[in-house]
């Protein structure tokens, strides 16, 4: 049963990866984890474990890091130009407004090159992990935005992260607006006879 | 060349094999020093095909339709002889380094 459940647990895990590569490699890829799931050397919490690492590593491997990479210095470099100019508590509207497009564009380059949203979605996140450098810079370079504690840390990360990927996801879905349109089409289709076979 | 890369080559030279068994191999041979999974697996084996070091072998072999076999190709020997090569002269520099490091 935990076999059966894990398994197709990892079938929706693999969605992740660009859509060529699951169509080829796919089926493999399940019966190969079904063979690692009824390996008596394995114990189901350690594969667990180490399918979360191998679906991370594979995903990286698939994704243009050196881009994301990229798009993540340039929101450092505009950050520390920005905050030069106003090191107070003033966000200019350079200061959001730039970083915002590079996640657009950092969410839609992923996902155009890995053919698939989660793509996009997952390179803006490496863009966002290199920004995110800007969150405790603000306090130690610039000595603006102090984190008296815990909680207002997690906070301002929470905020960013939101900040990131909501364009990021933006990006991600203009790249792939004809698929999803044609999902969305195919869907509709789906219920309209279902709906009609049912009537 | 990376070591899981390496060690798939290395696992291939002695015979096909299909992805459970490179698998399994990898981790024996690295002495577990390398373990990977599906998804690791399978991207190293499509950079491999893509550089032409490994290719798919036609025909199920042991009656199971999922699954796919892989062959070394001559690039694929050549390439794991060349860092077999490149190895060799590094622990070899490394050996002399040492004795004359030594007091």
């Amino acid at each position: 049963m935990k076999a059966r459940l894990a398994a197709r647990l990892y079938e929706v895990l693999i969605a992740v990866y660009p859509r060529e590569f699951r169509a080829k490699y796919g089926p493999e890829m399940l019966s190969l984890f079904r063979d690692l799931l009824h390996d008596p050397e394995i114990r189901l919490r350690d594969l667990a474990m180490r399918t979360l690492g191998d679906l991370w590593g594979g995903l990286t491997m698939h994704l243009p890091i050196r881009r994301a990479v990229m798009f993540g210095c340039v929101v450092l470099v505009m950050w520390i130009i920005g905050r030069s100019f106003h090191p107070g508590l003033y966000f200019g509207v350079p200061l959001v407004a730039t970083p915002f497009l590079v996640f657009v564009v950092s969410g839609f380059v992923g996902a155009r090159s890995t053919h698939s949203f989660s793509g996009g979605m997952a390179t803006a996140f490496v863009t966002g992990l290199i920004a995110a450098l800007t969150v405790p810079g603000d306090y130690l370079l610039f000595h603006v935005g102090p984190f008296y504690d815990v909680r207002d840390f997690v906070l301002a990360m929470a905020m960013v992260t939101t900040f990131c990927m909501v364009p990021a996801a933006f990006g991600a879905t203009i790249a792939q607006f004809g698929d999803i349109q044609l999902r969305v089409r195919r869907s509709a289709g789906a219920f309209a006879n279902a709906w009609r076979a049912s009537s | 060349m990376k070591l899981p890369l390496f060690y798939i080559l290395l696992s291939l030279s002695e015979k096909d094999r299909h992805g459970y068994e490179i698998l399994k191999e990898v981790q024996a041979g690295s002495l577990g020093q390398v373990r990977l999974g599906p998804a690791t697996l399978y991207t190293s084996l499509k950079k491999l095909l893509d550089a032409g070091l490994v290719s798919e072998v036609d025909g199920h072999r042991d009656g199971d339709s999922r699954r796919r076999y892989y062959t070394l190709t001559r690039g694929g020997r050549r390439a794991l002889a060349e860092d077999l090569d490149q190895m060799e002269r590094a622990l070899a520099l490394a050996g002399r380094t040492l004795v004359r490091a030594s007091p």
